[in-house]
């Protein structure tokens, strides 16, 4: 198959950009909601199913409209999709889905949608942003379930459902705690970021001195 | 006015409130054996050493003799009770030291009191541990767990909207279930004396604090007592004179002017008794002063703006030009100045006479209507 | 004289026990933001005061229709963006014709301040806790000004937080969300835990 044809695979949205850890976008959910494997899980695929097949079906509205008009049309479309994905989370998470269900309601305003769009989903190619967009909503799953699966363990004592030992720490299920655990892990993820940006720069210094 | 406590070295003042803090040890230990000075071990050596750490992490200079940092983990220690596990002493250490000082930047960059931090979240996270007392006058086994009857407080009976059953005389001694350093109302007085003399602590802060809680406590008891009573009890449960003695005027996060102070103490006064009347958990001194330390930043800045707005509008033309001569305020364009004399270039003296004044002949004669057109034919354009 | 203590009361709750920054973190991005600058406070503020008042409004007479259906629940986010939408183009045609300076200052950010979690958000949590009128209109009130308190506490620490003395990789957002946490921490005292969503 000829490389030229495929389109680049960025993984910026995974560390580099991560939307919720670098970005700072779309952070309430996980502040709030993703207290345990189960809720991140339900998240994940709600904003799997909001943003991404909104920004794959915005994608055809014209650039001719003038912004003001088409982020109506956004929230709109994503209000639509909203509907079989709350059906589908109900059927499939029939105890847990109603916890969190205003934190999915309030994902038809994310701004991965109504900004990220603009500023970089829509400049590329098709095929591209697709896999771009892609690529961020699996940095939004890494997020949560991390966040997730500590709190979990902090505050229920239990990992992915199965009770592991008593809780060590219940507050972690508040939303301090949210700030706290996605503060420190934003920073985590700066640090090696960083790590990676001067070992790749060290290692075309090298690469240069070499040639 | 900048009165002596910011003019002070902080590293000496955190030292001296450490040395004062220390003497509230010695009722402790008289009335609980030395587990309370076991915690408090704890609390200043795990300090000190994730100090260290963090300080190894961030490349900066470990300094073992600071004294705030020793300050940070007694104060912890005596807002926590004598039966508290090790392990949450220790864990309160940590959390005091890396989310209260080395996140925002160490020693001169803080925005929240350490201790205040690792207090609050430790009352969220463990209420059981925290919030339950062994009872007056047991004695704690140093190293083992308790295995006695735990107590609320006297603050806990005040939320219910009960009148303690404590005698005042009890109360003033300490002889009810509370933390380490908070119930020997007696001695912390004393010493909130000494330091006041000292200059160890704010003046201005403590009382505009004391007045408002006293104000707010007389005019709208909690229980079913008389005004005077009512002031007394909650001056003297729930930590509030521990900390608005230690923890309110740290060095670091106080306002530099008086008026500033002033307000920090109203505001934290205030604060206090609202969590006091609408909130849900016990020890609201610690989330008072978090709150108040967010705001505090602010102080300086409104009271700057305030004496700014005063010198420029209010106050008379005379006592203006007198400060402006000085050098103490910006000026309009309306008032007489008498520059310095480095920046008096060819200026004359300025009396207040009038005088006529010469007109000095042009450098150049300007040029005439016959100039300018025989010019003109000369380059063609004519 | 009822009715409007009725909404003070309900604006209190809404602004210090129910923070929508502090308890909820709808809008933690929008706060960062809005708080580099006092006229971006203010501005950010105002407009969400009065999206979410009078957004609140007008979600009380649809959720009177909406929530006895068996499957409304499941067209509310629908509703509630084509009635911010709505609001939206008004204040944008308002602001044009009557005040083009202010129109062209805010152009550029005026979508942030009203497309977001915390306007959407105080009405989903109107419809879970409002009763009646007095009670929403408090509510979507009490979320602004809940904001603007957030919003002021950020601005006035931003100095220390913008400082070069923070640890490099906890400048700028990191910090930012740990700052807010202590407050949400002190906050909390106020609040309790609000365990339903």
């Amino acid at each position: 198959m000829d490389k030229k044809n495929l389109p680049k695979v960025s993984r910026d949205g995974l560390f580099r950009q991560n939307i919720v850890l670098m970005s700072g976008l779309v952070t309430a959910p996980i502040i709030v909601a993703a207290t345990t494997f189960e809720r991140a899980l339900i998240l994940t695929l709600s904003f799997l199913l909001i943003s991404y097949t909104s920004i794959l079906i915005c994608r055809f509205i014209p650039r001719r409209i003038v912004y003001t008009v088409r982020i109506l049309a956004y929230v709109g479309v994503a209000a639509v999709m909203y509907i079989p994905t709350a059906l589908l989370m109900n059927a499939w998470f029939p105890e847990t889905a109603s916890h969190v269900s205003m934190y999915i309601e309030i994902l038809v305003v994310n701004s991965l949608l109504l900004a990220k769009t603009e500023s970089r989903f829509y400049l590329m190619p098709y095929g591209e942003m697709a896999i771009d967009a892609f690529v961020y909503v699996v940095g939004y799953a890494l997020a949560a379930f991390v966040v997730g699966i500590i709190r979990e363990f902090l505050a229920f004592g239990q990992l992915f459902g199965f009770r592991v030992c008593d809780a060590p720490m219940p507050a972690a299920k508040t939303t301090f705690f949210g700030f706290f655990l996605v503060g420190i892990l934003a920073a985590v993820c700066r640090a090696i970021t960083n790590h990676r940006r001067r070992r790749s720069e060290n290692a075309g210094i090298i690469r240069k001195g070499a040639e | 006015m900048i009165t002596p406590i910011t003019q002070r070295d902080p590293r000496k003042l955190y030292l001296e409130r450490f040395v004062f803090m220390a003497a509230l040890l010695i009722p402790a230990v008289f009335r609980g054996g030395f587990r309370s000075l076991m915690v408090c071990a704890v609390c200043v050596i795990c300090c000190m050493f994730t100090d260290w750490v963090c300080c190894r992490i961030r490349r900066v200079k470990y300094d073992i003799k600071d004294p705030a940092v020793w300050f940070w983990g007694l104060s912890c220690a005596m807002l926590m009770p004598a039966g508290i596990p090790h392990v949450i002493a220790g864990a309160a250490s940590v959390i005091c030291i890396v989310l209260g000082k080395h996140i925002f930047g160490g020693n001169e960059n803080l925005v929240f009191s350490p201790p205040a931090i690792a207090v609050a979240f430790l009352v969220i996270c463990w209420p059981g541990e925290m919030l339950y007392y062994p009872k007056a006058g047991e004695v704690y086994p140093m190293f083992s767990e308790y295995t006695g009857t735990l107590a609320r407080s006297v603050e806990y009976s005040m939320k219910l909207g009960t009148v303690p059953t404590q005698s005042v005389l009890d109360i003033l001694l300490g002889n009810v279930p509370g933390a380490i350093g908070t119930v020997n109302i007696l001695v912390i007085l004393v010493v909130g004396i000494c330091m006041l003399i000292k200059h160890s602590t704010s003046f201005t802060a403590m009382i505009s604090c004391l007045a408002t809680v006293s104000a707010i406590a007389a005019v709208y008891p909690r229980i079913d007592v008389d005004p005077l009573m009512s002031v007394f009890y909650e001056l003297s449960t729930g930590s509030l004179l521990f900390g608005i003695i230690f923890l309110a005027a740290e060095p670091y996060l106080l306002p530099k002017r008086r008026a500033a102070r002033a307000i920090y103490g109203v505001v934290l006064g205030y604060t206090v008794m609202m969590f006091r009347y609408f909130g849900k958990v016990e020890m609201c001194f610690v989330f008072a002063l978090l709150i108040t330390n967010a705001l505090s930043c602010c102080f300086d800045t409104i009271v700057e703006n305030v004496l700014w707005w005063k010198r420029n509008y209010i106050s008379s033309f005379e006592g203006n030009k007198n400060r402006a001569q000085q050098g103490g305020i910006k000026l309009t364009d309306t008032q007489e100045i008498e520059l310095p004399k480095k920046y008096r270039y060819n200026t004359p003296p300025i009396d207040g006479k009038v005088k006529g004044h010469k007109r000095r002949k042009p450098i150049a004669s300007p040029i005439t209507d016959e100039e300018e057109t025989s010019a003109d034919k000369e380059d063609g354009n004519g | 004289m009822e009715v409007l203590a009725r909404i003070v009361s309900v604006a209190m709750v809404s602004v210090f026990v129910q923070n929508a920054i502090f308890d909820r973190a709808f809008g933690s991005n929008v706060v960062i933001y809005a708080s580099r600058k006092n006229s971006t406070v203010i501005g950010f503020t105002l407009g969400i005061t009065a999206m979410t008042t009078i957004a609140s409004i007008i979600s009380f007479f649809v959720d009177s229709a909406l929530l006895n259906t068996q499957f409304g629940w499941l067209f509310m986010p629908l509703i509630y963006a084509a009635i911010i939408g709505a609001l939206y183009v008004l204040a944008l045609f308002f602001f044009w014709k009557v005040f083009p300076k202010i129109f062209r200052r805010m152009r550029k950010y005026v979508h942030l301040a009203i497309f977001n979690c915390t306007v959407i958000g105080a009405l989903f949590l109107n419809s879970n806790y409002g009763s009646d009128l007095p009670s929403y209109i408090g509510y979507g009130f009490g979320t602004g000004i809940g904001f603007f308190l957030a919003c002021f506490l950020l601005n006035v620490a931003r100095e220390k937080l913008d400082s070069d003395k923070i640890p490099r990789v906890f400048r700028g957002y990191p910090i930012m969300l740990v700052y807010i946490g202590v407050v949400s921490l002190a906050f909390y005292a106020l609040a309790g835990y609000t365990a339903d969503f």
